[in-house]
């Protein structure tokens, strides 16, 4: 079963648990909450289980055991927490966990709810003094073993107190980095270039007044120990119950000055600039950084850290968004190009859609680039769309038509150099080009049993992918089994997959295709076509 | 004039040479560059305080840290007048304290005789846990700081800061200054709103932890003091003990529940207390479990609506019910429609009241007895131009206010009636149904002047002054001298008042009769006419018990 949020529990409104004296008429879940590694009963765990209309509690007695009854049949998610543990779903992996089916000729009696001891990271900020700083944004980074690529994530932010402390508690066992983004209180980070008389003065010819050189410095993000690169980071691999101490220590480094040139000189709201870094591949943390206009066409970017970062550039009028990203290593005081080196394409084209549909007032393309920066346009009534100049590269097409049950099922392009694979088109040279986009309507389900030496299985991964191996990340689909067995996979795209159920397969980084090739050989091959739902059983795989 | 240049010149020469001798710094290294140093302290302690930022403002920025020994030195400076600001985390400097002449003694002139001290002042600490009757640590509390301010010329309860407890029931609240502190502790509060069809039926009681301030009472008055010195670092344990919660429960009539409404119960301090609202939509009917017993403010409202079909606008629809909670509440009606409305009448402008020619313009507030956060006013007329001096307050709960109204021109507020009911004396009660008397306002601009002259053992002495009234205590003021301990306030109302010079003003509910009863023993008394000026000297009090 797949939880809708990964708190669901949280989400609903309570109801106080039904009375435990009177026997009801109904179903039961009933069972135990032990301690993962000890298998040790925990007392006064708090056991939830979500109905239909809100959720009921109830509390573990000493003995670990607990009880719901007078339910109906059905299949209901359960989760529990206790202090010291983390609150989990039963079986619970990643957003994913085993739901309890409830009814005749199910056993819902014999439910073991694993708790884990939660673990903590805990740790001190200072800076280049030894001073503690207070008020330092703490990001922490985290695997989700459990989602589509394994890859790393913002699990959290804290700030520190007044010593410089931070605590991050109810953490899974797992590998974690740390790292904090805050400014020296005492920085006053300034543009320094000034206007008089409307005319750009270079810091060294300005009479204006300008805080001291000192004081024009900035942190940049550092991880733990110490660190700004995350190559150079120390992994911190954290089991249940660990607590593990990371304190970083900061040192302050001249702030970065980026002159800007090449920039549209009559933007008429102004030139937006943002800056950012991103680390692991795809996290993108926004800096602050102070812009100002020198003269027409060209800006100064401030108080930026020296190394990797990304400009995001946009301005214009309303009706025009037009953004130019920037990636530059940076460091002292530099000139960029405004204009960036990227050649700049045009594109616009067509939707096309099945015959009948109505394109809606709200209708929009979006192309999501590797940066996870997206542009979009709108649809005309003719399906017609066209985008403001944007920087080649690779981008991922979605149209978002306000309708639930289409997708993209085919792009072509003409024009500039370009090639699309999949649902992405990658644009090489400058120019015009015209995107054909082909919907389709109809996505499909498979719902089936996953079975075990011819049992039904609770708690098995089951995993549906392209034949094509193309896409693995946005067309496949993943369920755990619930505790008959049974699982649902929803909104397939149509087309030809291979069908999966590993025991314990949770930890394969199946996004890669050859972590997964040795399972595919026993896969069931299934074709899914518009609005199908298949019933399957499948047989499930040990891991190899 | 050249006799007199030359007698300059040689005096002056003179004079450059004395700092010299001195063992301070004021020494003139060339042409124009002259030194500034000194030393950073501890304003509580006197001890030194390295690593502070200590910064030069105009003409020249300079900065420099205060290093180990809390000593600075800048060096190279040309002649003149700087602005001084010193500051390190974890310390207010005077001007952040509010001190009266902190702004004035910021400045410093270069060359200087002497050693510059600087005082920052260390923050104070409250920190602790809140813990279960079991021992066990709650997560999830936020400890709140707060503190009697004057704000908008009332007494209010003005937030300090804040913390939520941690995984441990740990909660750190920094960066107070000093003086007297309440602490209230406010269970996470996971606000959803549910539509359901079914509304349930309970079977068990419900319980949890509700909100409190330290040392364990409900009452905001109640709470005991926490007195801070600066660098003080106090703990609290806190320890909430599971108590029943209710449910309140009911109807709500006259509204279209699909196309908005809005359900909540707000407590006296002003925080919105439920967790989960249960209703159905078709019906009306609501329910809303997990209530800790108190006294709540019941309201509901339906946004105002324009119907892009019919283009026919609703105005906003209001419900609101007063509840004392203490055990479950059921059959709770609230009827949806227009609250109350009252008409503000001003009158005013010359010596006689007036109803035409020159419009004043006043605020009017209704401050709510039991919910002080719930104020409803208007401005008094809306548009100086129309010419109508009315205005109208919509949309008032049923309650009891006291009426406020701060005028927007020089003069002072000489009457407000509503009805028989002197407001500047009364408080209002609204009832449902009940229509309101015009609020009647009477403008004056015939005030008298009162300059005061503070002294203390015979020196003029910087304090605060209470001007009380005793015959409308809602009218008193409370001022604060200038450095020389003198003030000045015009547009005073005639009448009797009493001054009552004090040091310690924090916590003083300087309105209330009972509160001054025993500055008002030793006060000094004035009377003024219609377009008085007086002049009266007061002796400061000393603390009283």
């Amino acid at each position: 079963m797949r939880a809708l949020f990964l708190c669901l529990a949280f989400m609903l409104a309570t109801a106080p648990a039904r009375a435990a004296q009177q026997a009801e008429p109904g179903y039961r879940i009933s069972g135990m909450v032990i301690d993962a590694v000890t298998s040790a009963p925990v007392p006064r765990a708090e056991v939830s289980l979500s109905a239909g209309t809100g959720e009921t509690k109830t509390t573990s007695g000493d003995d670990g055991r607990f009880l719901f009854q007078g339910l109906d049949a059905g299949k209901y998610p359960i989760s529990a927490g206790a202090q010291g543990y983390i609150r989990e779903g039963y079986n619970q992996h990643g957003a994913f966990f085993t739901g309890i089916a409830v009814g005749s000729g199910l056993d819902s009696e014999h439910v073991i709810l694993r708790l884990h001891r939660e673990a903590v990271i805990t740790g001190r900020v200072t800076d280049e003094h030894g001073e503690a700083v207070r008020r330092a944004q703490v990001m922490l980074f985290g695997y989700d073993r459990a989602s589509r690529s394994h890859a790393t994530f913002m699990r959290a932010q804290v700030q520190t107190n007044d010593l410089g402390e931070y605590r991050f508690a109810h953490l899974q066992a797992g590998k974690y980095y740390v790292a904090v983004q805050t400014q020296p209180w005492y920085a006053q980070v300034g543009l320094s270039y000034s206007q008089e008389q409307g005319q750009p003065v270079p810091p060294s010819r300005s009479t204006a007044w300008k805080p001291d050189t000192a004081l024009d410095v900035v942190y940049p993000i550092t991880f733990y120990p110490g660190v700004t690169q995350e190559h150079a980071a120390t992994e911190l691999n954290l089991t249940a119950s660990d607590k593990q101490e990371a304190n970083i220590q900061l040192q302050a480094v001249p702030s970065v000055h980026v002159r800007l040139t090449n920039l549209p000189g009559n933007a008429e709201n102004g030139i937006n600039i943002q800056a950012n870094q991103r680390f692991f591949g795809s996290i993108v943390v926004p800096l602050t950084a102070v812009s100002g206009q020198i003269s027409p066409g060209e800006y100064e970017v401030a108080g930026l850290p020296p190394g990797e970062v990304t400009l995001n550039v946009s301005g214009g009028g309303n009706q025009e968004w037009r953004s130019q990203t920037i990636k530059a290593n940076v460091s002292g005081n530099e000139t960029l190009d405004g204009a960036g080196t990227t050649p700049i394409a045009n594109v616009s084209g067509r939707v096309i859609f099945p015959t009948g549909e109505v394109i809606s007032a709200q209708a929009r393309v979006t192309l999501l680039d590797e940066g996870n920066q997206s542009a979009s346009a709108t649809l005309q009534k003719d399906g017609t769309f066209s985008f403001a100049p944007l920087q080649a590269g690779t981008y991922k097409v979605s149209v978002d038509a306000q309708g639930n049950n289409e997708y993209v099922e085919n792009l072509s392009a003409t024009g500039a150099k370009t090639k699309t694979s999949g649902r992405e088109i990658t644009i090489s040279t400058a120019g015009d080009v015209q995107l054909g986009i082909t919907m389709g309507r109809g996505m499909g389900g498979v719902t089936g049993v996953a079975k075990l030496d011819g049992k039904p299985a609770a708690g098995m991964m089951v995993l549906l992918v392209p034949a094509s191996g193309q896409n693995l990340e946005e067309d496949s689909r993943m369920d755990q089994s619930d505790s008959d067995g049974t699982f649902a996979l929803a909104r397939i795209f149509p087309g030809k997959y291979l069908l999966v159920a590993i025991a314990d397969g949770w930890d394969l980084d199946w996004s890669n295709g050859s972590d997964l090739k040795p399972y595919l050989e026993k896969a069931q091959s299934l074709q899914i076509s518009a609005d199908d739902q298949e019933k399957v059983a499948v047989e499930v795989q040990h891991k190899k | 004039m050249q006799p007199s240049v030359r007698t300059f010149a040689i005096a002056f020469t003179f004079v450059a040479w004395l700092p010299c001798v001195s063992p301070a710094t004021g020494r003139q290294l060339e042409a124009d560059g002259f030194e500034l140093s000194g030393k950073v302290i501890n304003a509580a302690t006197g001890e030194s305080v390295s690593g502070a930022l200590v910064q030069l403002q105009a003409p020249a920025g300079k900065v420099q840290f205060s290093s180990t020994d809390g000593t600075f030195a800048f060096t190279n400076l040309p002649r003149g007048r700087y602005s001084v600001t010193v500051r390190k985390p974890g310390f207010f400097s005077e001007q952040e304290l509010g001190r009266w002449n902190a702004w004035m003694k910021s400045s410093q002139d270069v060359p200087f005789n002497g050693e510059l001290v600087l005082k920052l002042t260390p923050e104070a600490i409250i920190y602790g846990e809140v813990k279960n009757e079991n021992g066990e640590p709650i997560e999830g509390v936020t400890a709140r700081v707060q503190s009697w301010q004057m704000e908008n010329g009332r007494r209010q309860l003005h937030n300090d800061g804040h913390a939520v407890t941690d995984d441990e029931g740990n909660f750190r609240i920094a960066e107070l200054k000093p003086g007297s502190y309440r602490v209230s502790f406010v269970p996470t509060n996971r606000g959803s709103w549910v539509t359901f069809d079914k509304l349930s039926h309970r079977k068990e009681a419900d319980q949890g932890y509700s909100p409190q301030f330290y040392p364990g009472v409900a009452d905001a008055e109640l709470a005991a003091p926490i007195e801070l010195h600066a660098g003080a670092k106090i703990h609290i344990t806190q320890a909430l003990s599971r108590q029943r919660l209710f449910e309140v429960a009911g109807v709500v009539r006259g509204a279209n529940v699909e196309s908005g409404l809005n359900l909540m119960l707000v407590s006296a301090s002003g925080d919105m207390v439920q967790k989960a609202v249960r209703i159905n939509p078709k019906t009306g009917e609501f329910q809303i479990p997990g209530i800790p017993a108190g006294t709540y403010r019941l309201s509901a409202m339906a946004p105002a609506t324009n119907d892009e079909a019919t283009k026919e606008f609703r105005p906003p629809l209001t419900a609101t019910q007063l509840i004392h909670l203490n055990s479950d509440l059921t059959g709770v009606v609230l009827t949806l429609g227009r609250g109350l409305s009252a008409v503000v009448r001003v009158y005013g402008g010359g010596a006689a009241p007036d109803g035409t020619g020159n419009v004043p313009q006043v605020m009017v507030r209704l401050i709510s007895k039991e919910f002080p956060q719930y104020s409803p006013g208007a401005l008094a007329p809306p548009r100086k131009e129309e010419g109508k001096a009315v205005a109208t307050i919509d949309d008032i709960s049923p309650g009891t206010y006291t009426v406020e109204v701060y005028p927007h021109q020089p003069g002072y507020i000489a009457a407000i009636q509503c009805g028989s009911l002197d407001l500047l004396r009364d408080e209002l009660t609204v009832v449902q149904g009940a229509a309101l008397p015009p609020i009647e306002v009477t403008l004056r601009n015939d005030g008298a002047q009162l300059r005061v002259a503070v002294v203390q053992n015979g020196q003029p002495a910087a304090a605060a002054v209470v001007l009380y009234s005793e015959e409308y205590p809602r009218r008193s003021l409370l001022l604060q001298t200038n450095e020389t301990g003198t003030l000045t306030q015009g547009n005073l109302p005639p009448g009797k008042y009493q001054l009552a010079a004090v040091n310690d003003v924090q916590d003083l509910d300087f309105q209330n009769p009972i509160s001054m009863e025993k500055y008002l023993n030793h006060a000094s008394e004035v009377t003024l006419q219609p377009g008085d000026q007086a002049n009266v000297r007061v002796e400061v009090q000393e603390e009283h018990q």
